[in-house]
């Protein structure tokens, strides 16, 4: 009898107090990630994004109609932004790729790509990008009194969208159906804090270039209109999926 | 653009002297549960020994019977704790002054009781066992735990008065993980000082169930003395 109570009074405290333990840990690994909503938001190239694209060539318009006095407050970003893609482009990881591939003229690369769009895409500067989102945020918040707050999100998710295509480069293995999904940390600023791989496409080259696009996007300044509530909601954390649709193979 | 913060990251990545907190905080908290459970285990067998003691006691059974069986049981290698210890110290104590010519019936009680104000003091004490230990975790942890997030801050702060570029980003991974020393402190001291609270309700209750025995126990005894003495008077 006095062994059992023995026994008892060491294993019992002990089994509880690491169990007790061991769940809280538990909880609270469990927890950790999951707490925010996720988002999910396709990035494809498709025949929707190259109407948009040929809007963009009516920039030149918009842009005659606005003084430059007034377009140059609104986008405090441009010189950042080249800034940090400069900067991205100075990374040792940059300079280590591009050292294990032989550097690729811009035309072998495009090929493999919708030729004109890409190429004219590419040929955007930070400036207009920055002058093309304006107006379309603007537009939106003009019909802000009628149009939902679901809408607001759709345009802004459209101008993320836009902007991220518009920066991402191809790598010549890049193939239709590959799938890579990224997730993407935003801060209320606009600005991109976080970049993530969440389901790679199996190349690495692909996922890469995924990842340069969002980080050569680097802010979306414009996110600064959103009522803070919409932006916890959606744009905090959200996932990116780059799936290109429009190759030839 | 870094990765999100994983909580063993936090941990590992924390200041040695903010580790050493939270490893003393740890040791505290499992210390405490363990305490926790082993008391929670005792009071229960405590009380259904006193419960099944006093069923026992009330139920007419002559009283040295009681205490012979109590000496078996004893011989076992079982422990008596509890009521049954302050009835045996009495009784032990009642006869062995009451087979002495010399002593009358007041002298007796006197004995027996303070037989039983002993073995009761020894009782509060097996209760109130490791409370204090409970009671200094309770109180203190959460000192240590902020302690240890103090420090970590501190750390933090001097990081970002280095850095040129003073962005959240540079102080935010650092008061993270100083917060994890509060967290820790906190999850330590909550059960410790709700378990002492009521563990000393159930050592007040255990005490005063104990006096209320004594007390009767003596009256039995004070007859019992009388009825002896007056036996002996008239024998002798």
């Amino acid at each position: 009898m006095r062994w059992w109570y023995t026994l008892v009074d060491g294993l019992v405290p002990v089994t509880v107090t690491v169990v007790i333990h061991g769940l809280g840990l538990l909880m609270l690994l469990i927890n950790w990630n999951s707490v925010i909503p996720e988002y999910f938001e396709t990035v494809k190239p498709t025949q929707v994004i190259k109407a948009k694209l040929v809007d963009q060539a009516s920039i030149p318009k918009s842009k005659t109609k606005r003084s430059i006095t007034d377009v140059i407050p609104n986008r405090p970003s441009t010189q950042e932004l080249n800034q940090q893609s400069q900067q991205i482009n100075t990374k040792p990881i940059e300079t280590k790729v591009s050292a294990a591939k032989p550097v690729m003229p811009a035309d072998t690369v495009t090929p493999s790509m919708k030729p004109k769009t890409d190429n004219s895409a590419r040929r955007f500067t930070a400036e207009e990008l920055a002058q093309l989102t304006k107006t379309n945020i603007d537009q939106s918040l003009a019909a802000d009194g009628e149009s939902s707050e679901q809408d607001l999100t759709a345009s802004f998710t459209a101008l993320i969208r836009q902007t991220v295509v518009n920066y991402w480069s191809r790598p010549p293995s890049a193939r239709n159906g590959m799938q890579t999904v990224l997730q993407l940390q935003l801060i209320p600023t606009g600005d991109i804090v976080g970049v993530t791989v969440v389901q790679s496409s199996g190349d690495p080259a692909f996922d890469r270039s995924a990842v340069n696009a969002v980080e050569k996007a680097a802010r979306f300044p414009e996110l600064q209109k959103l009522p803070p509530r919409e932006f916890e909601k959606t744009f905090r954390r959200f996932k990116l999926l780059f799936k290109p649709e429009d190759l030839r193979y | 653009m870094e990765d999100q913060l994983s909580l063993l990251d936090l941990v590992l990545d924390a200041s040695i002297t903010v580790q050493a907190v939270m490893a003393i905080l740890l040791l505290a908290s499992l210390t405490s549960w363990f305490m926790i459970v082993k008391r929670g285990l005792y009071f229960q067998r405590a009380k259904s020994a006193m419960l099944e003691f006093e069923d026992a006691f009330w139920s007419g059974s002559d009283l040295s019977s009681l205490y012979k069986d109590g000496s078996e049981r004893a011989a076992n290698g079982e422990l008596i704790l509890g009521m049954e210890s302050l009835f045996r110290a009495g009784f032990k104590e009642f006869s062995r002054l009451a087979q002495q010519p010399e002593m009358d019936a007041d002298a007796i009680l006197e004995g027996a009781r303070r037989a039983m104000r002993v073995a009761m003091l020894r009782e509060e004490e097996r209760l109130e066992q490791s409370l204090p230990f409970l009671a200094s975790v309770g109180s203190t942890s959460p000192y240590i735990g902020l302690f240890g997030t103090v420090w970590g801050i501190m750390h933090a702060f001097r990081g970002l008065a280095s850095s040129s570029q003073a962005t959240l980003a540079t102080v935010a991974p650092g008061i993270s993980e100083a917060l994890v020393a509060t967290a820790m402190g906190l999850f330590a001291a909550i059960p410790a000082v709700l378990a002492y609270n009521r563990y000393t309700a159930r050592v007040d209750v255990f005490v005063n169930r104990y006096d209320t025995f004594t007390d009767e126990f003596s009256g039995l005894l004070y007859r019992q003395a009388y009825a002896l003495k007056q036996r002996q008077q008239e024998q002798g």
